[in-house]
This record gives C-alpha cells, structure tokens and sequence, in this order.
C-alpha cells in the first residue's frame, strides 16, 4: 500500500544540543524540498498540549522528534505511542505536558490526524547543551531527511520500514533497519 | 485510627506543576511536626547572565525564564527599563501591551484549569484520564489555550518565548486583517468562557476559609495588569521603587528559590489576590457572570483560585476583544530610545502573580545589576501556611493517600511555576 503524503511536517525541538533535531529536519527540508510542493512545515519548540491544535487542522501528519536511549545515538525509529509514552522526551514540554503525553491527549479526544507517522531518532547524554548536533545524529537527520525527500519528491515507498507509528498507513514488509 | 500514629509523607516531585520541587510533611501524635515544600531546582542565575548584557538583549532574555509566562517577564523588564532611561510608551504601546498579556492570561489559565487543576476536583490523575469522561471540558480547555497562543504570536512572532517585544513597544505592528481575523473567534470564546466560569463554580470546592494578606496591583480605571500601584488587603499602596520597604526576600534552607514576606508575613500573590482587590473593575458582563455563580468576592476560600481564573479568562476575552476593535496600524510601533545610566522598577501581573524587576544601567544602558521577584516564590511561605492550615481543616486521621492528594491539590491551586513534572514516584509512611 502506497503511503500517504502528508500536509503538515512538524519538527519537536529545543536548543538543547541534539534534542534541537526536530528544527533541524525541518530547517534541512525547507531547503530541499521543491516551493510547489503543498507541504506546511512547522518547527515547534516543546508545544506541550499547544500541539493538539495542529494535529487537529491536519490530514496527514508526520511529527519528528527525538528520543533519549542508552543504544547508539543517530537511529531512526518509529515508535507506537505506547513505546513513545514509555520512553519520553529528553527534554519535556510545559508542565510535563510533551508530545507523547498530547498524543495520547489527542487519542483520547479523537482528534488524531487519519494518518500520522512518528519519526524519532535516537539520542543519548553527550550532547544536551551544545548548540550543534552531534555528528552521530547529525547523520542520523541527514538519512531522515533523504527519506523523506525520497518519499515526498520521488515517490520512493518507504512503507517497508514503517512498524507500527500511530494511525499511519502501511506496515508491510521489514522492521526499520537504518 | 488513632491519633499517636507517626505518618511521614515524602513527595519527592510534585507533578502538574512547572518546576522541579517537593513536599515533606511528618506528623507525630496528631501534630505537624515538619511541613516543608521544597524546591530544588538548581539556581538559574538569570540575574547575573544580565549583568553586563545590552538594554536591547533584555527583553529576549528574560523571556527565557519561562516558557509560560514569557510575556509577563518581557513587560516587567520593559517597563523597568523605560523608567530608567525616562521613557513614556506610547497610548497604542500600552493598549497593545494589555492585549498581548491578555493572550497570556488565556492560555495559561487554561492550561492550569483545564490540564492540570481540574483532575484533582474531578476524581482523575491526569488531563488524559479526564479527557475519557469530559473531552468537551478539555477540548474548551484548548481552543480557549490555542487562542491564547495565537493572541501571543500576533505580537511576538511566536508563542513560546516570544520576539516581538522591545524597549519602547514592539518591533513590528500586526497587520489589520490579522488583528481582524482573531475578532469572529474572541467573540465565539466569550461563550465558551462564560461557561467555564459557571461550570468551576459548580465544581464540589472543599470549604477551606483562612485569614491571608492579598498583594496585587491596582489600577483607578481598569482591572489592573500591567499598570497600577501595588496594594495590599492590609492597606499599603507601593510605587514599585518602594518595594525593599515592606518586602524581604531571604534564602529557607530547604529551598533553592528565594521566598518573600512582606512586612514578615507570608502573603498571596495570584488570580484570587487580584480579585480580591480588583473585583469592582470587572467589566460589566464578566461582573455579571460573577454575580450569576452567587460567590461573593473578597475570598477567604484559596479554592476559589480557579474561579478567579476562570473570570479572568473572560476578563481576558473581553478585554482582548475591545482591543482588537479598535485596533489601527500606528505610525511607529516603538517609541525611540536613548539608554543612560539610572535605575528603573517594572512589575505587572503575571498569570501567577506579581512579577517585580529592578534594573540598573550605566551610560550605554547595559545592566550593572538585575533583580527579579517571580510570583511562585512570593507565594511559597503562603503554600506552607495554607498547607498546615488546610490539612488541620482536612483531617490528619485521613489515610496517607488522601492526604498527600489534598496536599497536592492545595499546591497546584497555587498554579506553582518550579518547572518541569515527573510523578509522584514513592511515598513513604512511617506509622
């Protein structure tokens, strides 16, 4: 099954060193991706339940963040919210209100876009004030990045990698490997 | 249960607070023996970073010190800052002002009553599990918050940490036709707000009455909020520059924020504080909608907080309304600046309270000393006074859980910003 292009990227970040990711991927697609392509992309800095709205106005979603891991920094995963609610954001939102906490939120309500997909890549304690990325997950954006480009201008079907992101569409095929 | 139980209850992190800060409390044969909220969050040294920083970087850097009431700490300091170097804003500068912090008010006394207060008086540990059983509650809760934000971006390019704001006004003017698209969804938030209003006071609030001083500023024309003297229900009424004369601030050893008292006792800052001195300025229909929930004001029930968000929320909306009205491109959106040496006092109503700034500055207008009193530790010998008091009202012989929830819920109405929220992770009895 084809995916679906989404209308709205959101990129989750803080200036925190690598927790800053989400802007990045945003940032890093505003410069690749064509003008007439009918994508919005917001960079978001922790908009606890502020997030819901967004995800409201949307049809399809895809929402990046980072997420904190003792294994290897720079890994992309897909997580269900349940796996996002039990690992949590490295740097949580306003009252810890984070994004897993204003997605279960918008379950809860019935307010989840048709079809979202959560993109995290992983990262660890080395890098929570820096103002760069650490080269690791700096590497680990530039594969997102690419995907999403593939995806978006070239119509590659990245489905295969997809393992079970909220509401998302297509879960055939091979567990993410990158 | 007998009263010579030993009961040791431990909060080591409050949650649906902002901040990082606990709770002990041991009682002994029926007595509090130790009481003590603290918070733990390490200094943060905001103070000192603006030391030596330009005038112009002000505004931006105090945005920082919270990520919900960003404005509120942008007005102070810029009003500090224009006393110090003699600058008068403009009529359209302090209009647009109450405009923005209104977008303030409205988010974050929707966030507070809508995901973080109402679960305690509902029976729920969390917006989530709320949101089951009263999703059009919650849902109300964020178009009231998302519109808040949005009133905030107009102004300030974003709503986290906004940019927009400068010594001497804004950097920019909104476009008309942005202004005029928030007036159709302010007028359809009155209703929503009006029902809020009625529906918190219909909520089971704990008959909770105690004696406490209440410090807001007060202003001749309005309900004040970034303007006005600072006055006390004990009768004082202080320029901003007479603050050191009534107000002490000093370290608690078990508390890494500075507390407050004022005139050495604890005092409330916040919604209720200002209604309690403010309630013949609410503007007619918000006066309406007060008389309608048969709650009189002045309040000697600190549950009543909620209420008094909930009618600054339509305060808010209808004061953000009129302002959007009359709104009109000016001919500049700032007034110029000339920096000089002096000493400037801002303080206006954050959404907890009265926020407080000092500044003085050499000839170039960087800062040689800063000095910033947040609502959250003005209120914290208050927090311990009305939990030793309530929970005597409440009734020691409760169970521990019921204990620490009515703790919890005295804390929160405080709407504490001590940044950040793990949960309650242990709690330890001692019997």
């Amino acid at each position: 099954m084809a995916s679906i292009t989404p209308t709205t990227i959101i990129g989750v970040g803080s200036p925190a060193g690598d927790d800053r990711l989400g802007w990045e991927v945003i940032a890093r697609l505003q410069q690749r991706l064509p003008a007439q392509l009918n994508v919005e992309l917001i960079a978001l800095d922790r908009p606890g339940s502020g997030l819901i709205p967004l995800l409201q106005g949307s049809d399809g979603c895809w929402l990046i963040d980072a997420i904190a891991t003792t294994g290897a920094p720079g890994r992309h995963l897909q997580p269900d919210l349940s796996e996002l609610a039990q690992v949590g954001a490295p740097v949580s939102g306003s009252h810890g209100f984070g994004v897993a906490e204003s997605l279960q939120l918008a379950a809860t309500l019935g307010v989840l876009p048709a079809h979202l997909e959560l993109h995290c890549v992983t990262i660890g304690t080395a890098n929570l004030l820096g103002e760069q990325l650490s080269p690791a997950v700096d590497a680990g954006v530039d594969g997102l990045v690419q995907r999403f480009y593939q995806r978006l201008v070239q119509s590659v079907d990245h489905t295969a990698t997809f393992k079970g992101g909220v509401g998302s569409t297509g879960s055939v095929g091979s567990p993410d490997r990158s | 249960m007998s009263d010579t139980r030993r009961i040791r209850i431990d909060v080591p992190a409050l949650t649906r607070v902002e901040g990082e800060g606990s709770l002990k409390l041991r009682i002994e044969e029926g007595r509090i023996e130790q009481l003590q909220l603290s918070i733990f969050e390490p200094p943060r040294y905001f103070e000192k970073f603006l030391e030596g920083r330009s005038w112009r970087e002000v505004p931006d850097i105090v945005a920082r010190i919270c990520g919900i009431c960003p404005v509120a700490y942008q007005m102070s300091a810029v009003q500090a800052l224009e006393q110090a170097f003699g600058v008068t804003p403009s009529p359209w500068v302090q209009r647009m002002r109450r405009l923005f912090y209104c977008g303030e008010w409205l988010q974050s006394h929707a966030l507070h009553i809508h995901l973080l207060a109402l679960p305690d008086y509902l029976g729920f540990d969390s917006a989530i599990a709320m949101a089951q059983d009263y999703p059009e509650a919650v849902q109300r809760g964020l178009r009231l918050q998302a519109l808040g934000n949005d009133l905030i971006r107009l102004f300030g390019g974003r709503s986290v940490h906004p940019v927009g704001a400068r010594v001497g006004g804004f950097h920019h003017a909104p476009a008309a036709d942005r202004v005029a698209a928030l007036i159709p969804r302010l007028e359809a938030a009155r209703q929503d707000a009006f029902e809020l209003t009625q529906w918190c006071a219909g909520l089971p609030m704990p008959e909770d009455s105690e004696t406490f001083i209440s410090v807001a500023l007060r202003h001749p024309d309005d309900y004040a909020l970034c303007s006005g003297r600072l006055m006390s229900s004990s009768g004082l009424s202080l320029s901003a520059d007479e603050w050191d004369q009534h107000f002490r601030e000093f370290h608690a050893p078990h508390s890494t924020a500075l507390w407050a008292l004022l005139d050495e006792q604890p005092y409330l800052v916040g919604p209720l504080a200002r209604l309690n001195l403010n309630s013949d300025h609410l503007p007619p229909p918000v006066a309406d909608s007060l008389a309608r929930t048969g709650i009189r004001f002045p309040s000697s029930n600190m549950f009543h907080s909620m209420l008094a968000r909930a009618l600054e929320i339509e305060l808010a909306l209808h004061d953000a309304l009129a302002l959007c009205r009359e709104y009109h491109l000016p001919e500049r959106s700032h007034e110029p600046v000339t920096p000089k040496a002096g000493v400037g006092y801002g303080m206006t109503e954050a959404p907890r309270g009265l926020l407080w700034h000092r500044y003085e500055t050499d000839d170039d207008g960087c800062i040689r000393s800063a000095r910033i009193v947040p609502p959250t530790s003005q209120n914290q010998a208050r927090i311990e006074q009305n939990l030793a008091a309530s929970l005597k009202r409440f009734g020691l012989e409760h169970d521990d859980d019921a204990l620490r929830l009515h703790c919890e819920k005295v804390i929160r109405n405080y709407d504490p910003c001590i940044s950040c929220a793990t949960h309650f992770l242990t709690l330890d009895v001692t019997r």
